[in-house]
């Protein structure tokens, strides 16, 4: 009685060392996503892709690489390409929009919405010709060969096998995580620091229908993500070929060259350009209060007001 | 055994006034929009109003609150506190009320927008009803209404139509007004069994720029979330833009 005893507790012993061990269980970090002051409570984090601190961190790997994303999105640009980010230099048909904030975007990217998530987004830049230009098989390929990533990848999804889906998934979170909200405006916002006369004058242009007028489009106020997310024709063309995303505004003195194609040089020439010319057309958006004049005829002293105001939104994380 | 009395009476209590107060029947509200009997075709240049401006509408978005019913007796009972409606969403143009206590009903009754002490910056944390904001630099809050779209100006062009309202301000913008409204709309509504009973709620666009003021596009142009003479002249027209459908 006392060996068949013994024999049950060996075979239990035997058993239980077959079963996986508690430190192979699948336990990632949830990442806290932050909600900075007057953001929106409700982002685009999809159930079958919920952010979690190793995710993130293998997105960050990933955005990085020789061959990935911040060969063009570049941190000190807001994750745009920077002055010399033009059509010409790049070779694309639009320019770059920053991708930070993008965890509140609900609406589509790219510049004409056409792309529904920041995962079809990954996929999308990896495979145009025109911008990453990589088979994902290749790529595939490629992480399964690294002595690292596979490691990152069981961390990160509980398996250390590669696919791109994933890859979309890792990134995707990456990008979610860049959340931008400590510049000298919302520092004001917040009661810790006052912004100049002028800035503040730039201000009230700027959130003011008879002043520049930009908010019904790009947000302020109770709006901190400084856009609608949505898309407009602003009157750039006589003969317009659409419409676009309102870009945000946040570190708008980083994201030069500026519209879709790029045309504008300087924050000057945008708001040369909101101030008269602005073109008609039956089609330009009904926000455009005063294209009928051509602009909101700011004056020169309003134009350096309203430039000083979006240079408070530049953000000091980027630094 | 003292307490088990205590409980006993207790639950008596709330079945009782559980009973009283048995809600029995639901309601489906449709919020629509119309110009002079016909329903809104947005985008279409086929509108005429007053003053004889020619225009079309690409979007209304607007918000009501503190929508309620009122029965024979004065009971007044409170559908929603705001309701957000957007001809571009059509998800926001019902509202059900899932309990609706039994009786006659005479008057639904509303504030068109939000009145002041409801209209606070922030509120509306997520679009669409944040896209709705109205910069406190202007009096803050959110916009009641934005009617979007073009209207055929003196040159024959295609001008925007903005009828944006909100709060008014004074000229150096250190006054502000509440142009909010109560809009009171007779109803024949008789709740008394378990079913779903519904009542359209429809915005004649027309009636806007109609009566008591010819309110001509001409005259005030595109912009006039600063111009509480256009604000108020809209607001003593709104009184009898909206109509029950009982369908």
């Amino acid at each position: 009685m006392k060996h068949l005893a013994t024999i049950g507790l060996l075979v239990l012993l035997a058993l239980t060392a077959c079963q996986p061990q508690p430190e192979d269980t699948y336990r990632p970090t949830p990442y806290e996503l932050p909600t900075p002051l007057f953001f929106p409570s409700q982002n685009n984090i999809p159930a079958d892709n919920p952010m979690t601190e190793e995710g993130v961190a293998l997105g960050d790997q990933l955005f990085h690489e020789a061959n990935g994303c911040a060969q063009c999105h570049k941190r000190e640009y807001s994750y745009e390409g920077g002055p010399g980010a033009t059509l010409e230099h790049l070779g694309t048909t639009h320019t770059m929009l920053p991708l930070i904030n993008l965890a509140w975007n609900t609406t589509g990217l790219g510049w004409q919405s056409q792309i529904p998530t920041l995962e079809d987004m990954v996929y999308a830049a990896y495979t145009d010709p025109l911008e990453i230009n990589m088979d994902t098989a290749e790529v595939v390929q490629s992480l399964r060969q690294s002595d690292t990533y596979p490691e990152l990848f069981r961390k990160a999804f509980g398996t250390d096998e590669i696919t791109f889906v994933r890859v979309e998934k890792a990134i995707a979170q990456y990008v979610r995580s860049l959340v931008f909200a400590n510049s000298k405006f919302d520092r004001y916002l917040r009661g810790e620091e006052q912004l100049s006369q002028d800035e503040l004058n730039g201000y009230r242009l700027f959130i003011t229908e008879n002043g520049a007028d930009c908010f019904h489009c790009h947000g302020g106020g109770s709006n901190a993500l400084f856009t609608t997310h949505l898309r407009y024709n602003n009157g750039l063309d006589a003969q317009p070929e659409g419409t676009f995303k309102a870009p945000t505004l946040r570190n708008i003195a980083l994201t030069a060259p500026y519209m879709h194609d790029g045309r504008f040089r300087t924050l000057d020439e945008v708001i040369d350009f909101y101030s008269e010319g602005v073109q008609y057309s039956d089609d330009i958006s009904p926000l455009m209060h005063h294209v009928m004049e051509g602009g909101v005829h700011l004056t020169p002293i309003e134009k350096q007001q309203l430039k000083a105001f979006l240079n408070t939104l530049t953000d000091d994380e980027l630094h | 055994m003292k307490t088990k009395l205590h409980i006993v009476l207790l639950w008596a209590l709330v079945l009782a006034a559980t009973a009283c107060s048995n809600p029995v029947g639901s309601l489906t509200l449709t919020a629509s929009h119309e110009v002079d009997g016909t329903p809104l075709v947005t985008d279409a240049l086929r509108y005429t109003n007053e003053a004889g401006n020619a225009y079309l509408v690409n979007e209304v978005q607007w918000f009501l609150s503190n929508l309620e019913l009122e029965d024979y007796e004065g009971n007044r009972v409170m559908l929603t506190k705001t309701w957000y409606i957007d001809t571009n969403l059509p998800e926001t143009q019902t509202l059900r009320v899932p309990e609706i206590p039994a009786a006659s009903y005479r008057i639904l009754r509303f504030t068109f927008g939000l009145c002041d002490a409801d209209n606070l910056s922030g509120a509306f944390g997520n679009p669409p009803e944040s896209n709705m904001f109205w910069p406190d630099e202007l009096g803050g809050g959110y916009h009641y209404m934005k009617l979007n779209g073009k209207y055929r100006n003196a040159d024959s062009l295609l001008a925007p139509l903005a009828i944006h309202l909100g709060r008014g301000q004074n000229a150096d913008l250190t006054a502000f007004y509440d142009n909010s409204f109560t809009v009171e709309l007779p109803i024949e509504l008789d709740v008394y069994d378990h079913r779903d009973y519904s009542l359209g709620l429809v915005m004649n666009l027309n009636q806007w720029f109609r009566t008591p003021h010819v309110y001509d596009f001409n005259t005030f142009g595109s912009a006039i979330m600063q111009n509480q003479q256009a604000q108020t002249l809209l607001k003593e027209n709104g009184f009898d833009t909206f109509h029950i459908n009982h369908p």
